[in-house]
């Protein structure tokens, strides 16, 4: 397989054996390290990530289709590291036109992670210590640094830098870490997928459009809340001198339209699902 | 340093010891380095964890100082660090909230350090496609005026306010919370 047929593959949303593809585009690579041809080489390893992307698009959809909602999670929290790192280096595969359907998997992949009712992660604390470049080795201070820069690409590479030595020291409860793999599930607590489960019921394939808006609206339990009655919330103050007209009465409001010639009713009715069942 | 934060908007700005002329004592600097560090008019500071960890930068601290070394020439600024090569280490977080080290520059170098801290900004808010309200950032800025009193300007919030609020931010005649 030469790079035309890798680059037409891609185009077209990607193998269905994504590890064939893989294996060829790691051949034409090597060959092109072994020429010291470093802007193929470089081509090559934005395919090999597109490649990869299209890959856990795919895989998460599935995963969501078998109600493995984790595993789906998972799939679409290392689309965005992914996407996070390729995007500089990625001027002619994330075109406008969208040949590579990366700006697809990036919007989707955001409005499907909407729906997962995970709100709380673990995050780690510790101190790097000593760290090394991961093209020459060389360790990295702050006055002494290599000719290579983070994430910059080097004959096929993406340079990072390898921490060598660290020194662990908390792990804090987040909302927004940069990485989401770390969901917490207590114990005796199973979050409801509600929203997930009525939506895949009715997607066929990945890459069907969906759209989403989010809008704030006041929660159930607020609605027929009195003024100088106690507040729902649960403080046992009053209403108006509790959560009434705060953003605490709030909840997130996803509307969900799909394709407008799928079945006769495009917005699904409403209704309201909790973090947990 | 900051896991994350709710603010949209919050500046404090409170009287502080740190001086370009007492680093060495703060930080426990060695003679040679403060000596160095004298030739500068843009440091950047570490935060104190304590005798058991010493003093930490933020993650991507070193990205930070390279990326102001070349802005040097353009600014007029001189730019150095309140650590040793050896003593150097970095916090991480791995939270979204991007927290910048803290800074020590003269008054009149403010708006400068406004500028270049935002557009630093705006790079790392390019690759991670976030909405520029989203980013949240923690930003302390030390600014000493001629008379060696240093101001310690805090913000909290989002990117899109940063430049906004410092812009319209007077020190001389801010009040402290």
């Amino acid at each position: 397989m030469d790079l035309k047929q890798i680059e037409s593959i891609l185009r077209n949303s990607g193998s269905a054996n994504n590890l064939v593809l893989k294996k060829e585009i790691e051949i034409l690579k090597s060959k092109a390290i072994d020429r010291q041809d470093e802007e193929l080489a470089n081509k090559l390893w934005c395919l090999e990530n597109i490649n990869e992307i299209q890959f856990l698009f795919i895989s998460a959809f599935n995963n969501l289709k078998k109600k493995e909602y984790y595993k789906a999670w998972s799939d679409f929290s290392y689309i965005d590291i992914k996407l996070c790192y390729f995007r500089e280096h990625s001027e002619n595969y994330y075109t406008d036109s969208d040949e590579y359907g990366l700006l697809f998997i990036e919007e989707y992949s955001r409005k499907f992670q909407k729906l997962f009712p995970y709100k709380y992660f673990l995050s780690r604390e510790s101190i790097i210590k000593k760290q090394r470049c991961s093209v020459c080795g060389t360790e990295i201070t702050i006055r002494k640094k290599c000719k290579h820069s983070v994430g910059e690409l080097y004959m096929g590479e993406m340079c990072v830098r390898i921490v060598s030595e660290l020194q662990f020291l908390a792990i804090a409860l987040v909302r927004d870490p940069f990485d989401k793999y770390a969901v917490i599930f207590p114990q005796d607590l199973e979050y409801n997928y509600g929203a997930l489960e009525e939506l895949l019921n009715l997607l066929e394939t990945p890459y069907e459009k969906w759209g989403l808006t989010v809008i704030k609206r006041i929660g159930e339990k607020f609605v027929d809340a009195r003024r100088n009655g106690l507040c729902p919330c649960g403080s046992e103050k009053k209403y108006k001198k509790c959560c009434k007209n705060t953003q605490k009465e709030l909840i997130d409001h996803y509307a969900i339209k799909l394709n407008q010639n799928k079945g006769n009713n495009s917005i699904l009715r409403y209704k309201e699902f909790g973090t947990w069942k | 340093m900051l896991h994350e934060t709710n603010e949209e908007r919050k500046t404090t700005v409170v009287s502080t010891n740190i001086g370009f002329n007492n680093l060495s004592e703060e930080f426990n600097l060695s003679q040679e380095l403060s000596t160095e560090l004298s030739k500068a008019n843009f440091i950047l500071l570490p935060e104190k964890k304590g005798t058991e960890f010493g003093n930490v930068f933020p993650e991507q601290t070193i990205k930070f100082y390279n990326y102001l070394k070349n802005k040097e020439l353009d600014h007029q600024i001189i730019v150095d660090i309140a650590t040793s090569d050896e003593d150097y280490q970095e916090l991480e977080l791995h939270s979204d909230v991007i927290n910048i080290c803290e800074i020590l520059v003269r008054d009149i170098l403010l708006p400068v350090a406004v500028n270049l801290i935002s557009s630093y900004l705006y790079d790392l808010l390019k690759s991670r496609n976030k909405d520029k309200a989203d980013m949240k950032v923690d930003i302390i800025i030390n600014v000493e005026k001629d008379n060696s009193i240093t101001k310690k300007v805090t913000f909290e919030g989002s990117i899109e306010n940063f430049e906004k609020t410092m812009k319209a931010l007077d020190i001389k005649n801010s009040s402290e919370d």
